[in-house]
């Protein structure tokens, strides 16, 4: 029992060590909202309409190639659907909406984003998202993009879940990459106990306790 | 639907009457735990999931901020980790706010014979608080792991890391409050002198 807490203990000091222990993080910090800084406490859901002010409070993340500036790239998922930002890095690198890949709890679907009218113009765009295997339009999918003269492109867009399976709640993993945007991917994970396990180990617990009562109630 | 529950769990109060007058108390701990589990299921866990989710990510966010490893966005139940140039945002849904567990662990309980209402309802709460802290630790192992190690090790310190921190602490709550409770509370038997002591009396 003496050596359990002092394992205990060596186990606790040394995560208390490492956590303090910090990593360098190549990217621009001001993608990063604190938790302190975020811009409210209120859920705000994601609505596809070229307006991107409702991105400000979910995290996001630089994609780039070494030798270029970083776009900033958002994932992000609730119960229904899957919500995707792109913001270009600068004014002078236009929107490229190809091979955007989602990986869904391991299975592959590219998808290149187009312009409904054809071209893309100054203001808001609406946009077709389309499988690129088949060249499929996904109509269930929504996608705007909004450009102005001297500001980055951006991008917002939604597939339901239930596109990709059709019970949306057993989804656990999505990520997405783009090698047209760099060479960086995004996750958005759940993290499940396995509560299975738990209740077992109960029971266990309890029936271990029975069979020690028991076999000491002989002896 | 609320007709079909309160059917449910009025049938399963008149089994559980039944187990009881029947002296059957290894059934009416199972029926007992079972039905308490599903009952509280149905009818609590889409109250609670929620704002316990959004708990866990923000205590486990307090803890990320201290370190300044990872990020919480606890109104989306959402925790985002960096890793050089890598990012993962880990959702607490339901089936890792830990509210699954709480269940589990009140239905055992509420069932168990050796403790009496007062004792219950202390080990209750001792509980579920326990149960809140070691899903923190087990989300802060995670977190902390794939901000040392990458997207690459997510797969190890969720499936495997976490959970071993995980069921190790719940293991230890189990122990002390059903496996040692037992053999402390045994009955030791009647009480007689041994041929020793008789004589000498």
């Amino acid at each position: 029992m003496k050596k359990l807490r002092q394992l205990s203990f060596l186990f606790v000091s040394l995560f208390v060590v490492l956590a303090f222990f910090n990593i360098a993080v190549y990217a621009a910090e001001d993608d990063i909202i604190m938790l302190d800084e975020a811009s409210g406490n209120a859920y705000t859901p994601i609505v596809i309409d070229g307006s991107f002010s409702d991105w400000s409070d979910k995290p996001s993340s630089p994609i780039y190639y070494s030798a270029s500036q970083p776009h900033t790239a958002s994932l992000y998922r609730d119960e229904d659907n899957v919500y995707l930002r792109i913001k270009m890095s600068d004014p002078g690198y236009a929107f490229v909406g190809n091979q955007y890949k989602f990986l869904i709890d391991g299975k592959d679907y590219t998808f290149d984003i187009v312009a409904s009218s054809g071209s893309i113009q100054n203001g808001l765009n609406n946009m077709d998202v389309i499988r690129s295997n088949g060249y499929q339009l996904v109509a269930v999918a929504s996608a705007r993009l909004y450009r102005q003269s001297g500001q980055p492109d951006e991008m917002e867009m939604m597939i339901p879940l239930d596109y990709f399976y059709r019970q949306p709640n057993m989804l656990k993993t999505i990520t997405f990459s783009s090698s047209n945007l760099g060479t960086q991917s995004i996750t958005a994970t759940g993290v499940s106990t396995m509560p299975i396990f738990f209740v077992a180990s109960g029971l266990v617990a309890i029936a271990a306790g029975y069979i020690i009562k028991m076999r000491k109630q002989k002896a | 639907m609320i007709p079909a529950i309160i059917f449910a769990a009025l049938a399963w109060i008149y089994i559980l009457h039944l187990t009881d007058r029947s002296k059957l108390p290894f059934f009416k701990f199972l029926i007992g735990s079972v039905g308490f589990f599903i009952l509280m299921m149905i009818t609590l866990q889409p109250i609670i999931t929620l704002p316990l989710a959004k708990a866990v990510a923000a205590a486990a966010g307090l803890i990320g901020n201290i370190t300044g490893s990872f990020y919480s966005y606890y109104q989306y139940s959402l925790i985002f980790i960096r890793h050089g140039s890598e990012s993962i945002s880990l959702y607490v849904d339901y089936e890792c706010s830990g509210v699954i567990e709480i269940f589990a662990f009140l239905s055992l309980l509420w069932f168990f014979p050796l403790y009496s209402w007062i004792e219950k309802t202390v080990i209750s709460l001792i509980g579920v608080l326990y149960i809140f802290v070691a899903n923190i630790i087990r989300l802060t192992v995670i977190c902390l792991a794939i901000y040392w190690a990458g997207n690459d090790i997510f797969f190890f310190a969720h499936a495997i890391l976490g959970r071993i921190v995980f069921y190790v602490l719940s293991i230890i709550l189990f122990f002390y409050v059903f496996t040692r409770a037992q053999i402390i509370k045994q009955k030791v038997g009647n009480f007689t002198y041994g041929q020793h002591a008789s004589d000498h009396i």
